[in-house]
C-alpha cells in the first residue's frame, strides 16, 4: 500500500525540481501548497524545511529579477528619476549581479561626464559590490566636479561605515542633520544603525525616538512599526548592559 | 583650507568670472575627470566576479538535483 505522505512528498520534490528547471509559476504555487501541508504534518523534518527554503529562495530570486525589469523600464520611461537607479542597484546586488550595474553606470558616466548623478550611481554600484576602493575613487572624482554634492557626501558616509570608520560616518550624518532637509529622515536612520554598531545604545535609542515622533507628527503612524521594533531591540540591549553592570558590581 | 575647499572656491570664481563660457569649461573639465577615472577603474584588478558567483550558485542547484 502506498504511503499517502510519501506520495505527497514525492510530488513536492518533483514540483520543486520542475520549478528549478522550467520556472513554471503554477508548479511553484502547487509545490508551495504541498510543502506547507507536509510541514504542518511533519514540523520537525529537516529535509522538508530545506526543500521549502530552496523553493522560496528560487521564487524570491525570480521576483527580484522581475523587479529589475520593472526598474529598467521605469528608467527608460522617465530618465530623470533617481529612485529606479538606486532600486536597480539594490536588486542587482541582491542577485549578486553588481557587474551589470557597474558596466551600465561606467558607460553612462562616459556618455555624460558632467552629470554628478552618474558619479553617485557608479559609486553606489561599486559600494554594493563590496568594491570599496573603487567606490572611493568615484566619490573623489565626483567631488572634483562638485565638491559640495550632498549625494556624494551621503555615499561617502555609507562607504566609511562599510569600511568600519564609523565615527567619521557619524560625523557626516551629523552634518546632514544640521544642514540638510528636515524632512529627510535618512541621516537619523543611518545614525541609529551606526550608533548601535558602536555600542552607543542610548544615543541610538534617541535617534529611533526622533524617527517615531516625526512619523507620528506627520500623520504616518503606520511607518512607526519598524522603528518601534528597532527601539525595543535597543532598549533590550540597554537593559542587558545595565543588568551586566549590576551583576558585575554585585559580584 | 583643504583641497576640496580650494577646488570649490575655484569653481565658484570661474563661474562668476566667465558666466558665458562656464558651461563649456565645466563640460570640458568633467570629460577629463571622467576619462581619467574610468581609465583608473579599468586598470584595477577586478574583484571576484559577482556574476560568476551567481552562475555558480545556479549551476550547483542544477548539479545537485538529488537534494530536490
Amino acid at each position: 500500500m502506498t504511503n499517502p505522505a510519501g506520495t505527497l512528498r514525492q510530488k513536492a520534490s518533483r514540483l520543486l525540481d520542475e520549478y528549478n528547471a522550467l520556472h513554471d509559476e503554477s508548479a511553484c504555487a502547487e509545490a508551495k501548497r504541498a510543502y506547507q501541508q507536509l510541514l504542518a504534518e511533519h514540523p520537525d523534518d529537516a529535509g522538508l524545511h530545506l526543500e521549502y527554503g530552496m523553493l522560496q529562495d528560487w521564487h524570491g530570486r525570480r521576483s527580484i529579477r522581475a523587479a529589475v525589469a520593472c526598474y529598467e523600464r521605469a528608467i527608460e520611461l522617465d530618465p530623470g528619476q533617481d529612485a529606479p537607479h538606486f532600486q536597480l542597484t539594490h536588486s542587482r546586488a541582491a542577485l549578486n549581479e553588481t557587474e551589470h550595474v557597474i558596466d551600465l553606470y561606467k558607460k553612462r558616466l562616459a556618455a555624460a561626464p558632467d552629470q554628478i548623478r552618474e558619479y553617485r550611481f557608479l559609486g553606489r554600484a561599486y559600494l554594493y559590490a563590496g568594491a570599496r576602493e573603487e567606490a572611493g575613487k568615484v566619490i573623489a572624482a565626483g567631488r572634483k566636479l562638485d565638491p559640495g554634492d550632498y549625494g556624494l557626501l551621503e555615499l561617502e558616509a555609507e562607504l566609511l561605515d562599510a569600511s568600519g570608520r564609523r565615527e567619521e560616518a557619524l560625523a557626516i550624518w551629523q552634518t546632514f542633520k544640521q544642514r540638510g532637509d528636515p524632512e529627510n529622515l535618512e541621516p537619523y536612520y543611518m545614525s541609529a544603525f551606526t550608533l548601535e554598531a558602536l555600542g552607543r545604545y542610548a544615543e541610538a535609542a534617541a535617534e529611533w525616538r526622533h524617527i517615531i515622533d516625526w512619523h507620528e507628527a506627520h500623520d504616518s503612524a503606520m511607518h512607526t512599526k519598524w522603528p518601534k521594533e528597532m527601539l525595543e531591540g535597543i532598549e533590550a540591549k540597554i537593559a542587558a548592559a545595565d543588568a551586566g553592570d549590576t551583576g558585575s558590581r554585585q559580584a | 583650507m583643504n583641497g576640496e575647499d580650494v577646488a570649490s572656491r575655484m569653481w565658484l570664481e570661474l563661474s562668476a568670472l566667465a558666466p558665458d563660457r562656464w558651461p563649456a569649461i565645466r563640460r570640458a573639465v568633467a570629460a577629463r575627470i571622467a576619462a581619467r577615472l574610468l581609465a583608473e577603474l579599468d586598470g584595477l584588478p577586478r574583484s571576484a566576479s559577482q556574476l560568476d558567483l551567481e552562475r555558480q550558485r545556479r549551476a550547483r542547484q542544477l548539479a545537485h538535483r538529488e537534494v530536490a
